[in-house]
């Protein structure tokens, strides 16, 4: 249900139909040249002393259009692996000037200069999705925020290999972009420090807590099917009265959860054999109804939780929103 | 789709939005340094982006912050407490 719930939210975020105007805007710039990698630091250096001139405008923008190449491939690739990414050929100026400072990192170094992100259900289609980008990349580098967050931001980074350019995917699940999707638009009405585990206390405050909220609640969900998983897997013989009470456990876990695969498993579970050990029958259900009942106790606690916090700071987000106009 | 946007980070407010189709990439990446040159002469500090995506609503999907407020999910959520107080 949360997911359904927040699912929701971003669509009607998605609705919101934004007119803007379209002056004509559009000029000439001449061909991409080759440039040296010290070309390229010495130009991040003069960056970052916040010193933009128009040669370096013009150079920081051949330079990034020697990635266009190696986003075309990553972005071909990623569709034909029935993904959806959205992204940009190359990072912002602010966005590579700011990063240049906040960070001890040379221009030429820097691995998200081109990206693009999915946006997947929950956490299992995000480790399929990671799994065939790997495949499908020789070479990309994994890193994995969803245990080790960085200022409460959780997501899934590969930095990947294409055209001889480094192209960094993000791959977030709905609770981990809603909970991104917050955490910029704070930083951007309140303090930009707020993205990097700075600004005002109670709001970081605010921010971690349902980060580990959501990281609790999704890992709950992968466990519960994980465990039922095993649990079929390990059995290859049901009894009558296991499956129908397992149907009931299962219902009431499903309550909560809007889980895709529910109907493909009830399936699954219906057409397993009713004979068998009555013994083995007996322990099973009893552990796994004991667990489903505990676990679901956690999990409306943990959800209403996460859906309360969530709740305040899209409240607070708009009350910013309204004093900024 | 490519856009190029000019964003007003400190206001969280988006200025411009012009849509390219995947044809006119040179074109979309011209368009994003005469912008960019002109807000830096002019000395006004504005974000100049470049996103590619299949559609605008997919854009909207993983880019929001060029895309409004969260009013809607604000008024959604009251309207939901409102409903539920309501039984």
């Amino acid at each position: 249900m949360v997911l359904r719930y927040f699912a929701v939210c971003l669509d009607l975020l998605a609705e919101e139909d934004a007119a803007f105007n379209s002056p004509d805007c559009r000029g000439a710039v001449q061909s991409v040249a080759n440039l040296t990698k010290t070309q390229i630091d010495r130009l991040g250096e003069r960056l970052k002393v916040n010193s933009q001139s128009e040669a370096d405008l013009q150079l920081l923008e051949e330079y990034r259009r020697s990635f266009g190449e190696a986003y075309d491939d990553v972005v071909r690739i990623t569709r034909n692996l029935n993904l959806d990414p959205s992204g940009r050929r190359a990072k912002s100026t602010s966005a590579i000037v700011e990063k240049l400072q906040r960070e001890s990192i040379r221009l030429s170094q820097m691995q998200d200069i081109a990206g693009c992100r999915i946006v997947v259900a929950n956490l299992g289609e995000q480790d399929q999705v990671v799994a065939s980008l790997q495949k499908a990349f020789a070479k990309a580098a994994i890193t994995d925020r969803r245990d080790h967050p960085s200022s409460g931001y959780r997501a899934v980074h590969m930095v990947v290999e294409a055209a001889s350019r480094a192209v960094e995917i993000q791959v977030r699940t709905l609770l981990q972009h809603l909970w991104a999707e917050l955490s910029e638009r704070s930083a951007d009405l309140l303090d930009p420090a707020i993205k990097y585990g700075g600004g005002p206390a109670e709001w970081q405050s605010m921010l971690e807590e349902s980060s580990i909220l959501i990281v609790n609640c999704e890992k709950l969900e992968k466990v519960t099917m994980e465990d039922y998983l095993v649990a079929f897997d390990e059995f290859s013989v049901i009894g009558a009265e296991f499956e129908r009470k397992m149907v009931v456990a299962w219902e009431r876990l499903f309550s909560v959860f809007a889980f895709q695969g529910k109907e493909a498993l009830r399936v699954k579970l219906m057409q397993r054999q009713r004979d068998s050990h009555e013994q083995q029958k007996k322990e099973i259900l009893d552990r796994l109804t004991a667990a489903s009942i505990a676990e679901n106790a956690s999990l409306r606690q943990i959800l209403t939780r996460t859906a309360e916090r969530l709740n305040e700071m899209i409240s607070a987000i708009a009350d910013l929103e309204r004093r900024t106009k | 789709m490519i856009f190029l946007v000019e964003y007003n980070r400190s206001q969280a407010r988006t200025i411009r939005m012009l849509e390219f189709p995947d044809s006119s990439k040179r074109e979309a990446e011209d368009a994003r340094l005469k912008l960019e040159l002109e807000l830096n002469a002019s000395g006004t500090k504005h974000d100049v982006v470049l996103l590619e995506a299949k559609s605008k609503e997919a854009l909207r999907r993983t880019h929001r912050r060029y895309f409004g407020s969260f009013e809607p999910v604000h008024k959604f959520l009251r309207d939901l407490e409102g409903r539920s107080a309501g039984h």
